[in-house]
């Protein structure tokens, strides 16, 4: 007897459906499972075998195949315990197979017959959805993030008993039916810059840098602020939207990373270390994984000490951080991981900390600029916006008055992103932000006045900016533009954005 | 060029109490007909101090006077560009072979003082720099020199080595005066405070030489020195940022800082597009490390 089943699989983000035909023959007694599969896929075989046997479930001697299609494509993880299950219980008459079309199936085994949880469920029920899929039977752990998709109805399994009992011959689904709820942004105890006092300069740095997505560089000595500052940088950027969180919730869902199995209701806060290997911050491994970049998709990827990163760890930012992706190839396929995140960035001034105070600062120029360089240079150039964290003043901690709160802050920001919304929307392309716009944008969005021409030059003279710092410039000031509610850009703007540029010039050398 | 102890071998240094063995010379020994005076100062110098290097160098050697230093990075490396600028002769002691150039980012100034002046050291070819070389080549910077004047340094540093030296040689140390709260003048009030010479212009150092200007013109004025009339221009709010800096350098933030403090109305954004305007005219400077000077 034939049987198919409904389930799923993925390779990177991108989700495809799995075909589970299982078929029992007379013959000599076997169970086979092909289809591609990695070790622990086919390992279901003993786990399904256990679980029906501890149920007391008798499985009659056939021939039993099963093959995962399509065929030719790569399969791992423990997904599909539970769809081969329900195609040999078909097979054997215990379900009805009439009842399983039109269902997909996702769920480990336990030996008990348990359900356990998997990862990328939620990606696998969004594919189901668009394959027009009806109902969807996943672990209970996973159910929720399941739910989120409304076009389907999840019901959440915890042992295998009940999904029999749902299926089978003239039987109705007794399994709890998660229902989507109401998404509301929001929620989490994320730090508010109200603690955050003096340093207005960098707080204004961080608005701006958060108003047009720009990446952001703090240079500052040890115990400046730097860490405090930047974990409070996801409680001022507009709250995440449904779309938003279905993105990234996907990325974490791949991993099994949703926080208590809900999808993300906040931007992500991604802090890896700087002894962190290359493929656990952009992604890969032999079977690929996404990494810190797409973990921090739609969020803020926050490196600190950034030249005690490898260097060539920093490089392999380059790409994310160009196509807003990261693509990783292996044999059997190429995997492709979303990483669009804000970058903050934080380092010391030199190796002792302190420059340029010259009271405690005793690094000799050679030894700053060669502290210096470990930071990659093309990292650097997509880095729009330098700012320096001054020293920690006991006063500002004995000052009882709070400073201006993250909700202030985040109120001017969003009308500065609504400006940006309704700029780029008319191009017809993706929301958009002026850090991402293109020389040609930049032409279009950012004209000058010739007196402003002329003091930009001078200024470009003063302070020994290199022509690189040119669209950068105008990208920020359009955002300072923006904040300020101005249609054009004011040579205050611009004075502004060209400051954003000279902190440690010095030691950037051309990449000033 | 490899000169033992012969009739080419300096009389300045037979004075010495352990005059080097041999001397490797690249390029010219100094005249000794001619007045040499040695400039030295910290690596990490402020704009005062390369302003001031720069200044008496320049004014010294359009007199005629030889300039003697280390080729270091800041103070030296500044007085000997300035001195060959004015078209004088300039001669580094190095304190690892007479072949290497130290620091790398001096190679300019090294290959033009092959040609106008002479590097000299008592370290055969191939001798690398090494920190344990460097005391014992300020006594020959001094030991060539007639005087020597001391631009900026620290409380500890190696230029007051090059004082000592001088000292001890019986020549005479002339200090530029600095401000108390500044650390890199503390080495020199230091030293001024001990009875050194005091040095407040070239004109003052010629004098006291007793050596004649070469042409009959005045020398150039104080360097840096903003014109009043350029501050009559200044509006309410320039003007107030200006004073806040005549002290010492400050940052972006720290302006805003004392602004607040002083009870001043003013926002943020409004400081920096002043301190920009201010860069834009020239009436301030920075040096790329984000602090705004006079």
């Amino acid at each position: 007897m034939f049987t198919t089943v409904y389930s799923g699989a993925f390779v990177g983000m991108e989700c495809y459906p799995v075909r589970v035909e299982v078929d029992v023959a007379p013959g000599l007694p076997c169970m086979e499972m092909i289809g591609c599969l990695s070790r622990e896929a086919s390992e279901a075989r003993e786990r399904i075998r256990v679980a029906l046997k501890n149920m007391e479930i008798v499985l009659p001697p056939s021939r039993i195949t099963i093959n995962l299609s399509p065929a030719d494509r790569h399969k791992s993880g423990t997904a599909f315990d539970l769809p081969v299950a329900m195609g040999l219980l078909a097979s054997i008459d215990k379900v009805c197979a009439k009842s399983l079309k039109g269902v997909l199936f996702l769920g480990e085994l336990g030996l008990d017959g348990s359900i356990r949880p998997v990862n990328g469920i939620l990606p696998m029920v969004r594919m189901a959805a668009k394959e027009g899929i009806g109902i969807c039977v996943v672990p209970k752990e996973n159910a929720e993030e399941a739910a989120v998709i409304d076009e389907v109805a999840v019901y959440g399994a915890s042992h295998l008993s009940m999904v029999i009992e749902s299926f089978k011959e003239g039987g109705e689904i007794v399994l709890p039916r998660f229902l989507p709820e109401e998404y509301a942004s929001g929620g989490g105890d994320i730090p508010d810059f109200a603690d955050v006092k003096g340093a207005e300069s960098v707080r204004r740095a961080m608005e701006v840098a958060a108003a047009g997505f720009h990446h952001i560089l703090m240079i500052g000595p040890p115990g400046s602020g730097k860490t405090m500052i930047a974990s409070r940088v996801p409680g001022i950027l507009p709250p995440l939207s449904k779309e938003e969180s279905l993105e990234s919730s996907a990325v974490y869902s791949i991993c099994g990373r949703l926080p208590n199995g809900r999808i993300l209701t906040r931007r992500p806060f991604v802090s890896p270390h700087h002894s962190s290997p290359g493929h656990a911050l952009v992604g890969g491994g032999r079977i690929p994984v996404p990494g810190a970049v797409s973990l921090a998709h739609k969020g803020v990827l926050f490196l600190d000490e950034l030249t005690e990163f490898k260097r060539n760890v920093l490089d392999m930012l380059r790409q994310p951080m160009e196509d807003r992706k990261v693509m990783i190839s292996r044999v059997y396929g190429a995997a492709q991981y979303p990483a669009d995140f804000m970058l903050v960035a934080a380092t010391n001034p030199c190796p002792c900390g302190y420059y340029p105070n010259r009271q405690k600062c005793r690094c000799t120029e050679t030894e700053i600029r060669k502290y210096l360089s470990r930071i990659s240079g093309p990292l650097l150039d997509r880095i729009d916006i330098g700012v320096e964290v001054p020293d920690m003043k006991i006063d500002h901690f004995m000052d009882a008055k709070r400073a201006e709160s993250s909700e202030r802050m985040r109120e001017r920001i969003m009308r500065a992103r609504q400006i940006q919304a309704s700029r780029f929307s008319v191009g017809g392309g993706p929301a958009y932000f002026n850090a991402r716009m293109g020389v040609d944008e930049i032409e279009e969005y950012c004209p000058l006045s010739d007196s402003d021409r002329d003091m930009l030059r001078t200024l470009f003279a003063r302070f020994g900016l290199s022509a690189r710092a040119y669209h950068k410039i105008l990208r920020v000031a359009r955002t300072i533009a923006d904040l300020a509610g101005d249609s054009d850009i004011a040579t205050k703007h611009l004075q502004e954005a060209v400051f954003y540029r000279t902190s440690m010039r010095k030691y950037w050398g051309s990449r000033g | 060029m490899i000169i033992p102890l012969e009739r080419a071998y300096p009389d300045c240094l037979k004075m010495l109490r352990n005059p080097p063995g041999q001397l490797y010379v690249r390029g010219r020994l100094p005249d000794p007909e001619k007045p040499a005076v040695a400039i030295v100062g910290a690596r990490n110098c402020t704009f005062y101090g390369s302003d001031m290097a720069k200044w008496f160098a320049f004014e010294l050697a359009k007199a005629g006077v030889q300039i003697i230093s280390g080729m270091a990075m800041g103070v030296d490396g500044i007085a000997q560009r300035a001195a060959l600028d004015a078209g004088g002769r300039s001669f580094a002691l190095l304190g690892c072979g007479a072949d290497i150039c130290y620091p790398k980012s001096n190679r300019d100034l090294y290959e033009r003082l092959l040609i106008s002046g002479g590097v000299i050291s008592e370290y055969p070819d191939g001798m690398q720099p090494i920190s344990r070389l460097f005391p014992s080549r300020n006594r020959l910077i001094a030991g060539f020199s007639r005087a020597v004047i001391v631009v900026e340094a620290r409380e500890k540093s190696g230029t007051l080595i090059t004082a000592d030296a001088a000292l001890e040689q019986g020549k005479d140390v002339f200090v530029l005066p600095g401000r108390i709260t500044d650390a890199l003048s503390a080495g020199c009030n230091r030293l001024l405070a001990q009875g050194a010479g005091i040095a407040l212009s070239p004109q003052m150092i010629l004098e006291a030489l007793h050596i004649a200007p070469k042409q009959k013109h005045p020398a150039a004025d104080i360097p840096s020195r903003i014109d009043e009339s350029v501050l009559k221009c200044l509006t309410d709010d320039e003007l107030s940022i200006w004073k806040k800096l005549s002290d010492r350098p400050l940052s972006l933030q720290e302006l805003y800082d004392k602004a607040m403090e002083n009870g001043e109305k003013c926002t943020l954004p409004n400081v920096l597009a002043i301190v920009m305007t201010l860069v834009e005219k020239s009436v301030i400077r920075t040096d790329g490390d984000g602090r705004y000077y006079i």
